[in-house]
């Protein structure tokens, strides 16, 4: 009984501790809970200055003259350094990366669109066949169907019919006429 | 006059933004200046830094739990929590922005307007064929 009634003391004591906590922090606790990394190793604003740029290389492990952010046009991009748009397909398969399947190495920056460029999805490597040749031949047989197919629409070209014709006195007791009456003769030729 | 030889599938083959250029068709790739080699040796340098990094960790006697990759958790930051304080409001994004959220509800607004009211005319003439009428 006391030992549940101290429980339950210290219970909400930790809650208003952490109340406190809570209200004197300028971040939401529990921000960044699963990293230990620092603020100035996180990515951060446009860097602005020369030092700023060296220190944003140095945070994403690049050389300074590799480095380049994105421009700075108030998209969200931040400092965050642009690198070539090419797909993990066209890196070497043969090289012993720390993550093979990911084809990158342990601390190397990663594309923004790191996830567009997976070997699941788009795949930038170059193609035997140069890009707009395939996208003019495709082109001129995707015109060339639709202006024809246009044209048979437009202009339909068929052998000649007549209305179809049907057995039985053009079917009198399927329509659902009276049996018990002659039905009306039908002739479909003339001699 | 004759038109020369048509081009040869190297110098027909352009780069744009769904392929890139192969590395034998680079003149980067034959470049051996000294000013080349030393930015290679100095990625290498970095490159190698990492390795050896992520070496240690791996084969520690006592390996940490997870061995967490900086370069992801500042890739996840920068998608997600970087993006509202790195964004600024200027003519290019106020005007995709708009593009973008308000544009798609006011044309499906005038879209279905106009069905409606073309359904409403043709009702009030009486000239509707109705669908799936049970008469």
């Amino acid at each position: 009984m006391a030992a549940a009634g101290v429980r339950g003391v210290l219970w909400q004591r930790a809650a208003a501790r952490l109340w406190a906590v809570r209200a004197a922090a300028p971040v939401p606790l529990g921000a960044r809970a699963a990293s230990e990394m620092s603020k100035d190793l996180m990515p951060g604003p446009y860097p602005r200055t020369p030092e700023e740029r060296a220190a944003a290389a140095k945070k994403y492990n690049m050389r300074v003259e590799d480095y380049e952010p994105y421009p700075d046009d108030g998209f969200g991009y931040g400092d965050y350094p642009k690198l070539p748009n090419k797909s993990l397909h066209e890196r070497d398969p043969w090289y012993q990366w720390d993550q093979p399947d990911m084809r990158h190495n342990w601390g190397e920056p990663m594309h923004w669109d790191f996830d567009m460029y997976i070997r699941n999805r788009v795949d930038t490597s170059p193609t035997p066949v140069p890009w707009h040749t395939m996208r003019k031949h495709f082109l001129v047989f995707l015109g060339t169907m639709l202006i024809m197919f246009g044209l048979g629409e437009m202009y339909p070209s068929y052998r000649p019919v007549g209305p179809k014709q049907y057995p039985f006195n053009d079917l009198y007791l399927e329509r659902g006429g009276d049996p018990n009456k002659e039905p009306p003769v039908v002739t479909h030729y003339e001699i | 006059m004759a038109a020369g030889p048509p081009p040869t599938a190297a110098e027909a083959y352009r780069p744009n933004r769904f392929v890139s250029l192969p590395a034998e068709l680079d003149p980067d790739t034959y470049d051996v200046s000294p000013e080349k080699r030393r930015a290679e040796a100095e990625r290498l340098a970095i490159r190698a830094r990492l390795k050896r990094q992520y070496q240690l960790q791996l084969n520690n006697p006592n390996p940490p739990a997870i061995i967490e990759d900086p370069a992801l958790v500042r890739w996840a930051y920068a998608r997600t929590q970087n993006v509202y304080p790195t964004f600024r409001p200027t003519p290019k994004t106020s005007f995709l922005g708009a593009l973008f959220a308000i544009g798609p509800i006011v044309f499906w607004i005038a879209v279905f307007k106009a069905d409606r009211d073309r359904k409403e005319k043709l009702i009030q003439e009486g000239k509707y064929k109705r669908p799936f009428s049970v008469f």
